[in-house]
Order: C-alpha cells, then structure tokens, then sequence
C-alpha cells in the first residue's frame, strides 16, 4: 500500500488533516507531521520528523507527500536527502492543496492504488472546487473519458437522496466501495451524460457536484457487473452511510412488512407517446445537450455585443421556420419562442451571467434558459411542467453555429437508409423537421407525455416511446423493433421472431385499408338490427369532418368551449351562430347538445367563486345551469333559436340524479319559450329533453326518469366513477377504475331494462372499447357516442359480431366478480377484438 | 589552520552573534516576511550550542553534522533546513580532514553554498542568502593563495557588497517574493545573516 505523508507548518494542521482524509478512507496508510521546537507546538518544518513519519509509512510501493507551502518543501527536501537515494527514489511530492490532496490521496490509499494512479488523481484535486466556484484557469480543460463504452456494458440510473448531495465523504465511500469489484465502473451527471468518470476518482467525481435530487447514470461492464448495480442500490438507498441508522432501520421494517420491493424503485417504464410499428437500425445519440469548451471571456463588451447580434440572427431563423412550416401546432409553438426570446427577464437574467461570471453568451444563455426550465419542472402540473423543453430549445438556438460548442448533429442528411433515432431528449422543432422517411422511430430517455415533441410526433404520424433510458447500451444493437402501441422494444430480434413481426406488420396494414373502405357505411346486423356511430365533439372546427369519418351524427356536443376562458359569459347571439352552424352541417342527421357542464374544478371568472372540498361531489352540471338561470335561460333561447325549422336539435342535462331536476328544466324552456314568443322571435319549442345517466342515483332511479326524459345518454367515464368510489386518473386504484367492472356493467343493464324503450346511447370511453363493445351490445345499446378517429375502427368491429353471441357473452360477463376476468372472456371470445387490439385506435 | 577547537569556538560565538542580533533579522524580515527569521535562527543556535556541551563532537565533520541536525530539527521556518544543508554538505565535503587549510575552508563554504542553492533552487540576484554566500565563495576562491584571514578578509567584502545588493532588486524567490515589487528596498534577512556569519568567520579564523 502506498503511504501518504501529509507535512505541514502546524503540528494540529497536521492531525487534523489526518484524521479528517482518515474519516474519509479509514484503511489509508496516513500519517501527519508538522511543527517545529522541542514540542513540536512552535509553527514550522523539522526534517528530521518528516523523515521518521517517511520510515514509518515506507514501504517498496512508495510513498507520496503533500505539503503545505514554503518551508514544508525545503523540509521534505531535506528529508529526502537525509533518507538518501535508494528510498527516495521510490517518494513523491505533490503540488496539490493540502486538504483535498490529503482526502484524494487517502482514498486512492485505500483502496490500494498504485503511485501513478495517485498521482493522477491529486493533479485534478483542486478541479472540483474550481468548478463550483466556476474559476476553471484559461488554459484548463477538462479531461473527459475518453473511453468505449462495450456493447454489453449495462447502465442504470440512481436518485441521489442525500440531503447535502455527494459530498467528499459519501463520494469517498462510493469510490471505497467500488473499489471491490472487477468491473469497470463509471459515473455521469445527468446534465452532462458526455463526461462519464472513473469510480476511482474521488476528485472527478467531487467535481461532477451531485446535489440531491440529481441523477447519476452508472455505466459498467465486466464479470459482476450486475452485483455493482445492486451494490450502488444499496449506498443509494443508505444515503452512502449517512442515513440516521434508526430511520433506516424502521424504513427497513415497513418494507418487510408490506412486501416491497425498493430495488425496484427505479424500474424503468416506457410511455407511448405516438403508436405505431417500426423496425430499423438504431441510431443512437447519447446526449443531445451541448459541450462547452473555455466558457469564460474577458471581453464583456464585445460579448454583450455578440450576445445582441446573435439574438437578431436566432429570432431571424425563428421567424423563417415560422413561415416554412406548415404544421399550426408547430407555428404556434415558434410564436411563442420568439415572443420568449424579447422577454425582459432573460435578457437581464442572461446579461448578468455574462457581466457578473464573465461568461462568454452561449454559456450565459444556455446557463439562463436551463435555470428556468428547472424552475418549470418544479411545477406541479404536467403541463406547465412540459413547457421547460421551450426554455431548452430556445437556448440551444443561441449555441448552433458556434465554434465555443459543440453540438449533436440533427440534420440526419449524411443518413440513406430508415433509422430509428434513440436519443436523450429532442425539441418539437426537430422533430417537425426530421425527414420521416429517414427517422422511422423516436426513442427517448427523457421528456413529458404532454411535450410538444411528443405532440408533434403524433400528429406526424412517428412511433414514438418515452423512458427508455439506456441509450450507450443500443450503440452495438443491428436492428430494432419498435411497438408504441404496446409499447415494447425488442433488440436484435431472431429470423423467427422477425418473420412474425412482419406478418403481423402485414396483417395490421389490410386490416387498416379494410376499415378505411368501410368508413362511411351503415352498420347493420345480420337479423336486420340497426346501430349507430355518432360522434362526441367539444368544438366548432370539429363539426367539419365528423360526417366523412363514419358518424351518423353527434351523440355529445360539449357547450363548454363556448364558456371557459372568457372574461365574461357568451352572449346569446355568439351561441346561436354556433348552434346553428352545427345543426346545418349535419342536418338531418341528429346533434345532441348538452347544457353547460362544469363544476368547481374548472371556475369560471365571471361566475361567483366556488370553493368546495370536493367538487367532483359539488355544485356542478345541472346543479350549477339551475342556480345561474340567467346564464342557462341565454343558452337555452340560443339552442330554441338555432333549432327554428329543424328537427335535428336534442338537448341533454348533465349529471341528473332524479326527475325532480327535470321538472324544474322542463318549467325554465317554457318560459324562455314563452319569452321568445311574447318577442315574436322565431324558434323550436318543440324539442326533444334528455339526460345524462351519469349518477348511481339516475342508475337506480331510471325507470322514473325514463317516464320523463325523451332519451338517455350514458356517461360511462363518471357513472365508473362514482359507482365504483374510484378517481379516474388516480394510479393507486387504477386497478379498479375500469367500466368492465360487473358493478358498473350491471348498472347498465340495469338501466336498459328500465328504459321504457326510450332511446338509449352511450357517450363515455366505454363505446370505443373495442373489449367493451361487444357486452354493450350483448345488453341491448344500440347507439354508441365516440372520438369520431375511432369510428372506422369501432364500425369495422360491429360488422364482425353476432347479436346473440354478444347476448350470452354479456350473460357469462355478469357471473364473473372482475373486469380483468370479464377482459379475458370477451377477448377469448372474439377474434376480431384480438386482432384489432393490436391496432391502434 | 582552524582545528575542531577553533571552529567549536566559532559556533559559540556565532550563537552569540545571532542571538545579539535577533531582533535586528527579525526587525529586517517584519516588512517582506513572517518577521520569525531572527527568532528562529537564535533559537536554532541555542539548541546546537546546548548539544554541544552535553555531547562534545571528536571531528570538525561530525561537529559541522551535529550543528545541521540541530537546525534541521529546531529552527522551523525554511531557514532550518537552508542552514541545516549548508552545515549538512560543508560536514560531507569535509570527511576525515582533522584541521582546516585555506583550500579545506573553501570547499566548506562551497559545497555548503551549493548544497543550499540546489535545495532552494535559488541563483544570485534572487535576493536571497545566496547573493551573501556565492560571491563570498567566488572571492576565496580567487585568493586561495593569501593566508586564511585575508582570504576570508575579502571573501567578507565580496558578500557584505552581495548583501547590500539585496536592497534594491525585487525578491523572485523566498518569501518575501510574495510582496513582488512591495521587496523593493529592503535588505534580505537571510543575506544578512549569511554576512554575520562570513564576518565572524573573517574575524575568527586565522
């Protein structure tokens, strides 16, 4: 073992500084000597002393000394002479600073590295503090790994939990630790997943300052690769030893008690983002995120300068895309950047990191955008939270073009054959320009389900995955398959399990032209029954194509568009344009339209505040209509007007819970009816009044209602909701929420039964279920509201199915006690829900 | 010739010298260094004067070592070890030589000059002991052929002219090169301890 000599001008510098690298790397061969006199308590150097600490760590490995300053040089100096050539040889000053040259040179110690490797690590000693302070010398670059990462390395990456981060103590026992095994091991921040270190080095990995919260991406390969994994789990989950025994002790407990499993904390899960199948090499870019070079200047002036022309240019290049592409979401998207790139607040924040840290404005701008995109990860809304990747295009804008940093090459040009891209994190931008013939897949390891990328990548029609985070590991990978409809990865797929692939690929491909050439066709059973597709639409623009997309009308209009964020309520004349346009554009087929329906969730700034615990149990739907009358009498005169000559209008009342509610609407479209007349003004007052069945009460009540009402609609998204006790959304239960549930299906039963032959239609997510739609039939619907994208689909499955055998399926489905068993028997049933699962919808 | 007894004398008398003169090296080191030199070097003298009369050495190499150890280990800032390696290389250089002749006298303060030049890696005009001792050396060498006082009579002249030379140039190496041009002025105190000791020698040896 090399021994470690640490000389210093104060005899208690000197203990200290021993006890300190000590508590870092307790099996260091250390030792501290300082001070001069008889006690050794004056300041000063003695030779002599040195050389005996020298003897007392000797041995043929060597030994390395690190000194304070002046005097302490000579002394060792002298030391060496006194000692004489044959031992000297084999001793080593370093010029690194005293106390971290003394925890580096421990730790190296420790873990029984040789002269040369610890002498390398105390040369990068100070580089960590230099870096926090960013007071990286001019001349002084980084020495990033350069190092191949083998194709059967494996990654893997960890949350660091520890309050104060990965401080010298903790990296100290990481790097102690790794120090056991074969394998080779190295660690990236995730900030910057180009600049993977050593395990052995205490000091990079000082210097990649991991706070907490942050992530460290660990890459290894080598016999026990997969036990350092479990080991890193383990210091992870331990703090690195600076967890409170105790907390970690009960949490130990409570893990043993309920059976969980924390090693699998960090499994990863993709998202689906943009269905589809591709099959392709992969094209792997570990990291999109920019290397700076020298990031400092001293020209200030001249950077200001800089800074200004290239904001011309990018808001240039920004106002140029905006007029090139064609895609509006992507326009909108561009907008928004270049009214970023003029706000105040980054300009100043952005112009005080180039005055105040002399940073050059690529630097000072990247470093700005990324604190506010930090900023916006905190949020608590996955909105919101997805707009930080503006913040993050907007910066890389400014460092394209720029000889101070090096980018990733997206422009794919140099690319001839169909590539799937595996990337750590892409702009919406890019992804609207990648050629898609050429980038046939997007795998990434980072972004939100609600980014604009994984908008765009929808809209553009490229499969595309979330989530994925092993990127290094694909580099050696010859082919790969893409499902983002399941979604799965499957790399280096055999000859067999390839072919099968592509037959399904095939397969998938007839079905979908044979459910296009259907679309516009009437479904009608082989008995003669008939059944209808309609559509559920939430805006104008959507009215345009419902008709060329199968439905037979519209099953649900949502009013709400007209409401929500507007200052004040829509007047009666803006509603009535838009009624009638709908009821013209698809006359004569039926427009079901449904009276305001909102709730304390979604306030409305010109109504009076409503605060309530729960507003989804609150005052809401008609609840709200019948105590804003003013508001409901402007959309009901609107909906009576839009209706004048025309016998397609129906009216539907949200969230009903008995007929008395009806009663007193019914009272209200006399009156405005009577009002209309009494001004002469021409309308329908002979509309057809339905609600929703949405509540177990207007479950349970329906016979009642049915007495009342013309028609009913069945909200299956709440009525699932509220009978089952199960937030929709809520991933602790989601188990429970689903509309299969025989609770739920018995409701509808129930419901169909007590209907007095009034019409039935279902309007929730249930009716483009492909599993779901063969036990609604089996119970008697006739009539199913949806997404109008999933009609073709939905009408393509219908013309499959037997009345009867959806009868006696839905039977069997009641005996069973779950959705899961109810899933189950409706897909061994029938064959084409299996083989249209495997479609999207 | 200087014999064992003369030089025993000589180390006395310079403890003497160093320890009249403490506040004076000191007073010269306040401006440019840590204001230790005069106290450690008195300090350092004390301790070989004391060792010497507890363990009285049998030869002017074993008394030249005996004098290095003690300043090694006692005096604490660089003059330690400077002066320690001075004596250190005077006493190697010295072996076996029973009493001093003009030319052993040279090699003496030769060897132990460049024994410190190469530990402190220090060239004349650094403002340093050196600009004392090197000329000094220079001077002796180019009179070995005088009797020993007038040898070391001018070897004194050579170095109180390099002492006094330190009061103008800027310090490039010690500690008072941390005050760069704030040196400017001053007289080193190391060189004018190295003169105390070449004054003495001058004056003592015959």
């Amino acid at each position: 073992m090399v021994g470690i000599v640490l000389v210093s001008h104060s005899k208690h510098l000197a203990e200290a500084a021993q006890k300190l690298a000590l508590q870092a790397a307790p099996k260091a061969q250390i030792i501290g000597v300082g001070g001069a006199g008889d006690d050794g308590e004056d300041f000063g150097t003695d030779a002599t002393q040195i050389m005996a600490a020298i003897e007392q760590v000797y041995s043929d490995d060597g030994v390395v000394i690190i000194m304070d300053m002046g005097s302490a040089l000579l002394s060792t100096e002298t030391a060496l002479a006194l000692l004489g050539e044959e031992k000297s040889q084999n001793i080593k000053m370093s010029s690194a600073p005293f106390i971290e040259g003394a925890i580096a040179a421990a730790v190296q110690s420790g873990i029984n590295a040789d002269m040369q490797a610890i002498i390398a690590e105390l040369k990068t000693s100070l580089s960590p503090k230099q870096h926090q302070l960013g007071d990286v010398p001019q001349s002084q670059s980084d020495p990033k790994a350069s190092f191949q990462i083998p194709s059967d390395a494996i990654q893997k990456t960890f949350t660091i939990t520890n309050a104060h981060g990965l401080h010298a103590r903790p990296a100290a026992l990481f790097v102690q630790e790794m120090a056991a095994f074969k394998s080779d091991i190295h660690i990236a921040h995730q900030r910057d997943t180009h600049d993977f270190v050593s395990s052995k080095s205490l000091t990079s990995i000082i210097r990649l300052n991991f706070r907490k919260g942050d992530r460290l991406i660990v890459c290894c390969w080598g016999e026990d690769q997969q036990d350092v994994l479990a080991r890193i789990q383990k210091l992870v989950l331990e703090e690195f030893g600076e967890k409170d025994p105790q907390s970690l002790e009960s949490e130990k407990e409570v893990r043993t008690y309920f059976e969980m499993d924390y090693a699998d904390q960090e499994e990863e899960t993709f998202v689906s983002v943009s269905p589809g199948i591709s099959i392709a090499p992969p094209l792997c870019i570990v990291s999109n995120r920019p290397v700076f070079g020298d990031i400092h200047t001293e020209n200030i002036e001249k950077e200001l300068t800089l800074f200004e022309q290239k904001k011309a240019i990018v808001k240039e290049s920004i106002d140029k895309d905006i007029k090139s592409i064609e895609d509006q979401e992507v326009r909108e998207i561009l907008i928004m950047h270049s009214v970023l790139l003029y706000d105040p607040d980054l300009h100043r924040q952005v112009k005080d990191n180039i005055e105040k840290n002399h940073y050059i404005f690529e630097y000072a701008m990247w470093e700005t955008c990324n604190h506010i995109a930090e900023q916006y990860k905190d949020i608590d809304n996955s909105y919101l939270q997805a707009r930080n990747e503006d913040f993050i295009d907007i910066g890389k804008r400014f460092l394209r073009n720029s000889e101070r940093v090096k980018l990733a090459d997206l422009n794919f040009r140099h690319i001839d054959e169909p590539k799937i891209l595996f990337i750590d994190e892409l702009s919406a931008e890019t992804v609207s320009k990648i050629d898609t013939d050429i980038i046939i897949g997007i795998v990434l390891s980072e972004g939100g389900k609600e980014s604009h990328a994984a908008i765009i990548a929808k809209t553009r029609g490229i499969p595309m995955i979330l989530g994925f985070k092993n990127i290094a590991s694909v580099q050696q990978v010859k082919c790969v398959v893409l499902n983002a409809n399941v979604p799965e990865l499957i790399f280096d797929p055999d000859k067999k399990e390839l072919d099968k692939i592509n037959r399904k690929l095939q397969v998938s491909k007839i079905l979908k032209e044979e459910i296009t050439t259907q679309i516009t066709e009437p479904v009608q059973f082989k008995d003669g029954t008939q059944l209808s597709c309609l559509a559920n639409v939430g805006a104008l623009d959507e009215v345009d194509n419902i008709l060329q997309q199968g439905a037979q009308g519209i099953g649900l209009f949502r009013t709400e568009f007209l409401f929500l964020n507007r200052s004040n309520p829509p007047s009666q004349e803006q509603q009535y344009e838009i009624y009638k346009k709908t009821l013209d554009k698809t006359n004569p087929h039926p427009v079901t339209i449904r009276i305001l329906d909102i709730g304390g969730d979604k306030p409305i700034s010109y109504l009076p505040p409503i605060t309530e615990e729960n507003p989804f149990l609150g005052l809401r739907g008609i609840r709200l209509d019948l105590k804003y009358k003013k508001l409901l009498k402007a959309q009901l005169k609107a909906l009576l007007r839009a209706a004048f000559d025309k016998d397609n209008l129906r009216i539907m009342l949200p969230m009903i819970v008995d007929e008395e509610e009806l009663h007193v609407f019914r009272n209200i479209c006399d009156q405005v009816s009577q009002e209309l007349a009494d001004q002469n003004i021409s309308h329908n007052r002979d509309i057809p009044i339905g609600v929703m069945i949405e509540t177990p009460a207007a479950g349970i009540r329906s016979l009642q209602l049915s007495r009342h009402a013309d028609f009913f609609s069945i909200g299956t998204n709440d009525l699932t909701q509220y009978t089952l006790a199960a937030e929709r959304g809520n991933s602790n239960i989601s188990y429970l929420y689903d509309h299969c549930h025989p609770a739920v299906l018995y409701t509808l039963y129930s419901i169909c039964q007590n209907s007095n032959n009034i019409d039935i239609s279902v309007c929730g997510e249930m009716s483009c279920d492909l599993e779901s739609i063969p036990l609604l039939i089996g119970m008697g619907i006739r009539k199913l509201s949806m997404t109008p994208r999933s009609i073709a689909t939905v009408k393509y499955l219908i013309k499959k199915l037997d009345i009867e055998e959806c009868s006696q399926i839905f039977h069997q489905a009641l005996q069973l006690s779950n959705a899961k068993d109810i899933r189950t028997l409706v897909n061994n049933s029938i064959d084409t829900v299996r083989s249209l699962k495997e479609l999207y919808i | 010739m200087v014999t064992l007894g003369n030089f025993l004398d000589f180390i006395k008398e310079l403890s003497k010298v160093y320890d009249s003169n403490a506040q004076y090296l000191t007073e010269l080191d306040s401006p440019i260094g840590d204001a230790d030199h005069g106290l450690n070097i008195n300090r350092g003298f004390k301790k070989v004067v004391e060792h010497l009369e507890t363990t009285p050495p049998n030869s002017i190499d074993k008394l030249l070592n005996t004098v290095a150890m003690q300043l090694i280990k006692t005096v604490g800032g660089a003059s330690g070890p400077l002066y320690g390696t001075f004596f250190l290389k005077a006493g190697i250089a010295l072996k076996g030589i029973e009493s001093l002749d003009a030319s052993a006298l040279c090699q003496l303060f030769k060897q132990g000059t460049e024994g410190v030049m190469k530990l402190g890696k220090a060239q004349v005009g650094e403002c340093t002991m050196i600009d004392t001792l090197f000329p000094a050396v220079q001077a002796m060498e180019a009179n070995l052929n005088l009797p020993i006082k007038e040898m070391l009579a001018k070897a004194k002249d050579a170095a109180e002219e390099g002492m006094k030379s330190t009061i103008e140039p800027i310090a490039t190496k010690g500690r008072a090169s941390y005050l760069g041009e704030r040196s400017q002025g001053h007289q080193d105190p190391g060189a004018t301890s190295a003169f105390m000791l070449i004054e003495l020698a001058a004056k003592t040896f015959e």
